[in-house]
């Protein structure tokens, strides 16, 4: 579905990502784990073209969304994305937040947009808060609207940008719920993430990127229980609790 | 105290009160398109625009604006060859002038947005006109609109400074009323009382505005 070859991404001088070669395949989950500075937002964001990649292709449906005459937009109309810090718009209310996008870009009409974010919303167990506005929501709250938000496009993939990461302990359970059940619904998603959990359980394929490169990849079980490379047991170590 | 000369005087300055809001309302509409341009240009990745609005700004900001009020009476018709009304220039130099500092009013509010309300609306497949209309200008507008109103009170203020090029402003018919009558005692006591209310009342509805955003 998604094909990524030879990636790379300069900041100036810093190379932020060297070199990545990855194959997303539909209906798969495939979650992106490493330290921090690894690259691994920037990967997630150079797919949507938040940021322009240097090098290297991005093929989506057999076309290449870096080329000049592709239209980035009817990727981002099918490929939704859930942001760290959530990224709701203020001054709309819940419900307009996610009507808006398929108002303006699919032209659907409001009785109609309403009516299915009213849909989602209940699919993510908010409902009732249609009508406030998002700065009375706590962030687990905020993060399921925006992950309404993305699924009133009907995409057919999404990408998280480290979803639970600015939540509060207690509220990170109701996202991963959440992604879980989207999950087994069978939806497309590259998720980068620090919840080892959710990796382990979730993902059909679990990537390990440090230093700008894919440092590792396979099937949850292997990467977590029995890793190659040393420096994906080295950060493992580190991030999984040590079992008595 | 014999108060009789108000009945002269006020309805001289009410008369002015008339060319006072005109000016200052035009003016600052005329402002606002100017700041609302060059505030954006400001903050965009268009050098050229970016370049001629900092230079109209630096000028506008580095000369007073009394000067501009003669320069624009005095030597701009001559140069062009043309005829301008005294109102019209009145409306032309508060125009330029709240422009100026508009921009930077402007320039502020759309810096205040978080990048990441561009990308959520760019996420979503929206172009970027769209992300501007919707997501970009109405929170910018929101957070500029306190600064924007005490602008608009500043250029009231700054309409008595074009009785320097014979406006028939409020300060202009009080001019002429204590030039007329040897009263300037009561005449000028009368015009600080008269501004006073008047800008009294626009400090209240801005007090107004900045409560119903809270």
């Amino acid at each position: 579905m998604i094909k990524v070859k030879h990636l790379s991404k300069k900041f100036g001088n810093l190379e932020v990502l060297k070199d990545i070669n990855l194959d997303i395949n539909e209906g798969e989950v495939v979650c992106i784990i490493g330290p921090s500075g690894s690259g691994k937002s920037t990967f997630l964001r150079c797919i949507n073209q938040l940021e322009r990649p240097t090098g290297g292709t991005v093929q989506y449906e057999g076309k290449n969304l870096l080329d000049k005459n592709c239209d980035i937009r009817k990727f981002r109309e099918e490929v939704g994305m859930v942001f760290q810090k959530f990224n709701l718009f203020p001054l709309k209310t819940v419900a307009q937040n996610v009507m808006m996008a398929p108002i303006l870009t699919k032209h659907m009409n409001k009785e109609e947009a309403h009516a299915k974010a009213l849909e989602l919303l209940d699919k993510v167990g908010l409902k009732d808060k249609a009508d406030v506005y998002p700065s009375t929501l706590s962030g687990g709250q905020q993060q399921r609207v925006a992950i309404a938000r993305a699924l009133a496009m009907e995409p057919k993939a999404l990408l998280f940008d480290e979803p639970t990461s600015a939540l509060d302990p207690e509220l990170v359970g109701d996202v991963l719920d959440v992604m879980k059940s989207l999950a087994k619904e069978g939806m497309t998603m590259i998720v980068v993430t620090h919840e080892m959990g959710f990796a382990r359980d979730v993902a059909d394929r679990v990537i390990f990127m440090a230093d700008g490169y894919v440092v590792e990849e396979g099937r949850p079980d292997a990467i977590f229980t029995a890793p190659r490379e040393r420096r994906t047991q080295t950060f493992l170590s580190r991030v999984l609790p040590a079992t008595a | 105290m014999d108060m009789k000369f108000l009945d002269v005087l006020l309805p001289m300055m009410f008369d002015g009160l008339k060319l006072t809001i005109l000016i200052a309302v035009v003016g600052i509409a005329i402002g606002f398109l100017i700041g609302s341009l060059c505030g954006y240009l400001l903050q965009s990745k268009y050098k050229i625009g970016k370049a001629i609005a900092e230079v109209y700004i630096w000028i506008i900001r580095a000369t007073p604006l009394m000067v501009q009020a003669l320069y624009g009476y005095f030597v701009i018709p001559k140069l062009l060859g043309v005829d301008i009304g005294s109102t019209a220039v009145g409306i032309g130099v508060i125009a330029l002038n709240s422009g100026a500092f508009i921009s930077e009013i402007v320039k502020g509010a759309l810096m205040s947005i978080d990048p990441g309300q561009k990308e959520a609306g760019a996420s979503l497949g929206l172009t970027s006109t769209q992300t501007m209309i919707h997501l970009v200008i109405p929170p910018a507008f929101k957070a500029a609109l306190p600064a924007l109103f005490n602008q608009f009170i500043i250029s009231v203020k700054d309409t008595a400074l074009l009785s320097a090029i014979a406006v028939n402003e409020i300060t202009h018919q009080a001019q002429a009323y204590a030039a007329l009558s040897f009263k300037a005692i009561p005449t000028y006591t009368a015009l600080a009382a008269f501004y006073l209310v008047i800008l009294s009342v626009l400090i209240i509805v801005q007090k107004q505005i900045e409560r119903k955003m809270r």
